[in-house]
């Protein structure tokens, strides 16, 4: 091994240092642009109506600083490299999806097929039409990745692309990547996709070229794998993951585990998760695969929507 | 002539039972509810922005008709007839409590986000005429600065919140008043127990049986406010308590499994695997210098006498 695939193994400490150098860069620009404003605040300036905006600094102050002042700071790839390998710490992701409210909007799947530049005919999320036996009606199935706790897609990749983080998300590195599909093959959900063509949003990428974001996988990559990544990027920066946000019909919940709160994505309550679970049969699926995943189902009991068409006449 | 009975019947039946289903209910108390203030073009403009967020995916666009009509009950148009029959109180119901395929925003909106979204839907209705609640009368003198206080009582196992008023330099404990207390999670505040009023010494206890995870240190943070925010004014306190549960779950990718990196692999797999090859390469090493050994054996000269051939 060479060492530039070293810099990119999953190192702890790498990313540590890595982060702490993003810190203290942010926090240089945090005291260049606070000195800034204190600078501008001693000098007489004629125009005394200059906006002023809120920044929170590296160390956690809220401080105001004249809207001329900001300097944007471009994040770049090992910054978001590391930090997306680390993930946040002491949470442990968890989603809930009420399969009685499911009524086939459909707008998580556009909802996140716009946010990681997927082709149509991609789905990091997909609601299928199911029906358990000939008696039972059909209901909707959202399903997204499970980002199990024993992930078997991260145990047969062969070069680290895809890997498990602390907070329980399971992400794919598309510089990494090889375009090998063994995850593809390994993974019972089925919840994988191949980027077999030019990116979607290829126009896109050449008129503002931008830095690979691993939590979002955008760019995406053509000759790689992509999948579902309970938006990353955005439970960062405290926001519910995107299709939690766009569903119109309260199906899903997502939270932290550790606080045993969950949040409905349409509604914004928090409720208890055990008692959600307990109170309501929550079930993962192919629970016997010892996989362990992360996504909990609400039996799709008292429908409050009329039952969808029968899944055999999609095919018929 | 009776076939003809029965049809008429059951169309009759058919027509109770289609609009009884149409028909939402909502309590005489609600029906009259009035926006406190009134209703001005950015609280439109607010309320066109949460509607194209959270109402448009099935409602449409207001004046357009292009409502998700396979609902049922039909969503309808906002700014249609029946839509805007509806008095403000029963939109400000409608929107807050749901019901079937129409979702609770109770928590999702504030309640000023709510009357934002009306003053946006009533703007396409061109003979609307607004009426604004009036000042509802308590029992708090007017001026009074209504103050929380949020503590742990140690000997009643419970959350003590307590309101008191100032008016000119003198406090007064306020009791009747209904405060709910919630915990912040990570996408939205917990509610901890119900509503409940406080007593003549402004005091209300929340029992607290302390199985609330906090943080890593059983911190929880702690948010106590008065209900009715339209009555007294947007009156909270925060605090953080170290009452909650300690946090010590491991980070979920901390024990080795059979993944895919060195760092993470198991211990008897990185011994197991490496005595292998380690006892693999002596077995080959062993051969190669035992032919040398043969090798060079077999290139000492043999003395006359002791050759057998």
């Amino acid at each position: 091994m060479g060492s530039d695939s070293r810099k990119n193994e999953l190192d702890s400490s790498k990313g540590k240092n890595s982060r702490r150098d993003f810190m203290r860069k942010l926090g240089l620009i945090g005291a260049a642009a606070s000195t800034g404003a204190v600078v501008s605040g001693f000098t007489p300036i004629a125009d005394t109506n200059e906006e002023y905006i809120k920044v929170l600094t590296a160390d956690n102050k809220l401080v105001e600083i004249p809207k001329s002042q900001v300097k944007k700071v471009k994040l770049d790839t090992e910054v978001l490299q590391s930090r997306g390998r680390v993930g946040l710490a002491g949470k442990r992701w968890v989603m809930v999806i009420d399969l009685a409210k499911c009524r086939n909007a459909r707008e998580c799947i556009k909802g996140c097929q716009e946010h990681h530049h997927l082709h149509p005919y991609q789905y990091h999320i997909n609601t299928l039409v199911m029906q358990d036996n000939p008696q039972s009606a059909p209901y909707n199935m959202p399903k997204p990745c499970m980002h199990c706790d024993n992930p078997p897609c991260v145990s047969v990749c062969p070069v680290d692309a895809t890997f498990k983080r602390q907070d329980g998300i399971v992400l794919i590195d598309n510089e990494r990547c090889i375009g090998c599909r063994f995850c593809m093959a390994a993974c019972p959900y089925s919840v994988r996709v191949f980027n077999w063509e030019k990116p979607f949003r290829e126009q896109l990428y050449q008129e503002e070229p931008m830095e690979y974001d691993v939590e979002a996988n955008v760019p995406q990559r053509k000759g790689t794998v992509t999948k579902c990544l309970f938006s990353a990027d955005c439970l960062r920066g405290g926001e519910l993951p995107t299709c939690v946000r766009s569903c119109p019909n309260g199906v899903f919940y997502f939270g932290d585990q550790n606080e045993n709160a969950v949040t409905n994505g349409t509604t914004r309550q928090t409720v208890v998760l055990s008692e959600l679970l307990e109170k309501n049969a929550g079930y993962r699926l192919m629970e016997e695969l010892g996989t362990k995943p992360r996504v909990y189902y609400l039996p799709p009991k008292d429908r409050v929507f009329d039952t969808p068409e029968k899944p055999d006449s999609h095919h018929s | 002539m009776n076939k003809y009975f029965l049809i008429l019947i059951i169309c009759i039946c058919a027509v109770f039972k289609s609009s009884a289903q149409t028909e939402w209910v909502v309590p005489a108390e609600h029906q009259g509810k009035l926006s406190p203030v009134q209703f001005t073009e950015s609280m439109q403009q607010s309320g066109a922005d949460i509607f194209a967020a959270q109402c448009k995916v099935c409602h449409g666009m207001p004046g357009q008709g292009n409502f998700n009509a396979m609902l049922v009950p039909s969503p309808g148009d906002p700014a249609a007839q029946k839509f805007q029959s509806n008095t403000d109180g029963a939109i400000f119901y409608k929107v807050s409590e749901g019901r079937a395929t129409m979702p609770s925003f109770k928590s999702a909106l504030s309640k000023a986000d709510i009357w934002n979204v009306i003053s946006y839907v009533r703007s396409f209705n061109p003979t609307y005429v607004q009426e604004t609640a009036e000042k509802i009368e308590t029992n708090i003198a007017e001026g009074t600065l209504l103050t929380l206080a949020l503590k742990y009582d140690e000997i009643k196992k419970a959350v003590e919140v307590s309101l008191t008023g100032s008016l000119s330099q003198a406090t007064n404990p306020i009791g009747g008043v209904a405060i709910k207390l919630e915990a912040k999670r990570y996408f939205g505040n917990l509610p901890l127990g119900d509503v409940k009023t406080t007593n003549k010494e402004g005091l209300v206890y929340f029992p607290w049986d302390g199985i609330l995870p906090g943080d890593s240190l059983g911190n929880v943070h702690l948010i106590a406010q008065i209900e009715q925010a339209e009555v007294y004014g947007d009156v909270k306190t925060e605090k953080t308590l170290a009452i909650g549960q300690v946090n010590d779950k491991p980070a979920l990718n901390k024990d080795r499994a059979m993944w895919n990196t060195v760092d993470k692999a198991p211990l008897w797999i990185l011994f197991g695997y490496t005595g292998a090859v380690l006892t693999a390469w002596f077995f080959i090493f062993y051969v190669l210098f035992m032919i040398r050994k043969i090798f060079i054996v077999g290139k000492e000269p043999i003395a006359e006498d002791q050759k057998i051939i």
